[in-house]
């Protein structure tokens, strides 16, 4: 129960949770009241625009939502975002972690402009990437492929999904970087020499010994940034505003169409409460394959 | 999303009947989008499922498009001669006719407001007077050019001398306006104001879905009935969720 230490104090116990409530309890409060209001909302009818109609809706909203045709297109193209873009920042951010480790003469620099991505705003960079890099007409990509003599390719138009995931994962490679980076400052440069000198090539070296070491790095950049993929929405709105179609609709687009235009507080709702359970699934998911890693 | 409707009103076509169905997977709407998409993929610029009107006046201005369709607010911008490359050989005309020439051509206007919750509402009473007045227009003509000034805004711009020779396109435009009417948009009547939008709140979801499927017929990811199939259903719960018409 009281566990004493040697210096005679005790850890653990009533005092400990005494001082520890008004934090908790806080922190509690925050992420309960919100859930609570949303799953409350969910289930009510309510609509900013119809201000008579309230009263209890039951599943209607729910039903409303799952039985959207887009539904599973938008559940589909939501994983599949968040998919790719995880795997080209943790590969890339990993590989430039390694690279901004090694030292250069203009590293300085390099790591500064490496950086920077992560700071434009969302929306500046996907329009700085629609009309002046992905443009056919206007876009620095087109010139390129002129000049090569290849037709210039209409990215929205041909590869909507693919461009999405190049812009975010543009935007979001440095913050792989950073941590990453950050990670590999802590590798014992000695065991690399000891290994080296035991004759281990470069590629041995990152695979036995750097890899391992980054484990726990990428398992936090991995939940961290599935968090925040989960509900990217700026890209798409001002890029192709979901479509050609139901291309580029992820769930957070689905929702703002069928909810937040119209003013649907009770459908919006319902539209998060679907949005966390789907985020709490792949979490489950990439939760059980990180804990793995995290018991070394 | 404007210039389909405009084209769809042209062919005959409406949004809705007067029981508030949608009508999208009309035969008016069939032939004008089948219209639009074939125009566009055969003679339009690549990009065009994703370019507004900023990329296509970028593109107009700098003569990369010969023919462009779209608001006449963008008349200063390309009479301007420090804007545009194209300022001394341009022409215009009303927007083509189908068969009707109701509803082709379109009404917009943009308003200012003051939030009810507002601390200094006099302040920006009088902020909006003076950004609204003559004197504003006669301070833009003087500082950036006369075709700048905003247009459509006040009767005394157009009967400002100095206005009306710099801008050839000044009658056209009063013309314009005084002849689109939001009231009487359609070959057939319809329940609705509006020419290039339907006035009900829940059109802003509505006309997004639509443009989404039109987009997919546009780069060929759907035909045109498809895309007009889909956009009919989606309107249709959309219209039935906000109970204009029964399930």
């Amino acid at each position: 129960m009281n566990r004493t230490r040697t210096s005679g104090r005790t850890v653990g116990g009533l005092r400990t949770l005494s001082l520890q409530a008004p934090a908790v309890t806080l922190l509690l409060l925050w992420m309960i009241v919100p859930l609570g209001m949303t799953i409350w909302f969910s289930f009510q009818r309510y609509n900013l625009l119809m201000p008579e109609m309230t009263g209890f809706a039951g599943l209607e909203n729910y039903e409303y939502l799952l039985t959207d045709p887009a539904l599973w297109s938008a559940m589909g193209t939501t994983l599949l975002l968040v998919g790719w873009v995880l795997v080209i920042t943790v590969v890339g951010g990993t590989l430039l972690a390694v690279l901004f480790q090694q030292d250069f003469a203009v590293r300085g620099i390099a790591r500064v402009l490496a950086i920077s991505p992560f700071f434009v705003m969302p929306t500046v960079s996907a329009l700085v990437w629609k009309n002046m890099m992905m443009h056919p007409s206007n876009g620095v990509l087109a010139w390129l492929a002129q000049s090569l003599g290849l037709p210039a390719l209409d990215w929205f138009s041909s590869l909507p999904l693919t461009s999405i995931i190049i812009i975010v994962s543009w935007q979001w490679l440095p913050f792989a970087l950073l941590i990453l980076l950050t990670a590999m400052q802590s590798l014992d440069e000695d065991q690399v020499e000891a290994a080296r000198m035991d004759g281990a090539g470069p590629l041995a070296i990152f695979f036995f010994i750097t890899l391992p070491h980054l484990k726990r790095a990428i398992s936090v950049v991995i939940m961290i940034e599935m968090i925040f993929l989960l509900t990217i929405f700026a890209e798409i709105f001002v890029t192709t505003s979901g479509g050609p179609g139901l291309a580029t609709t992820n769930l957070a687009y689905l929702i703002y169409i069928q909810a937040l235009l119209d003013f649907d507080v009770g459908m919006a709702s319902a539209g998060g409460v679907i949005a966390i359970i789907l985020a709490n699934i792949v979490a489950i998911f990439l939760v059980r394959m990180v804990a793995k890693n995290l018991e070394d | 999303m404007a210039f389909v409707s405009t084209l769809v009103n042209t062919f005959g076509g409406r949004w809705f009947d007067e029981q508030w169905n949608p009508e999208l997977n009309s035969e008016a709407w069939n032939n004008a989008i089948s219209f639009y998409v074939d125009l566009l993929s055969n003679y339009g610029p690549p990009g065009a499922s994703s370019n507004g009107f900023n990329e296509n006046l970028a593109l107009f201005s700098r003569g990369n498009c010969a023919m462009w369709v779209d608001a006449t607010s963008a008349a200063g911008k390309l009479y301007d001669e420090s804007e545009s490359d194209v300022a001394g050989t341009l022409g215009f005309a009303p927007a083509p006719i189908a068969e009707t020439p109701k509803g082709s051509h379109w009404l917009w206007s943009w308003a200012l407001a003051i939030p009810a919750s507002s601390e200094h509402k006099e302040a920006a009473q009088e902020f909006i007077t003076w950004a609204t007045s003559e004197e504003y227009i006669e301070l833009v003509g003087e500082t950036n050019g006369w075709t700048s000034v905003p247009p459509g805004t006040r009767e005394s711009t157009y009967a400002n001398e100095q206005y009306t020779s710099a801008a050839p396109f000044a009658g056209f435009v009063l013309n314009a306006i005084k002849e689109a009417d939001p009231t009487d948009s359609s070959l057939e009547p319809n329940p609705y104001v509006g020419v290039q939008f339907v006035g009900i709140p829940e059109f802003q979801s509505i006309g997004t879905q639509v443009g989404q499927t039109i987009a997919a017929a546009l780069t060929g990811d759907t035909s045109v009935e498809q895309a007009l199939d889909s956009a009919q259903r989606a309107t249709e719960r959309t219209m039935q969720r906000a109970g204009y018409i029964e399930r």
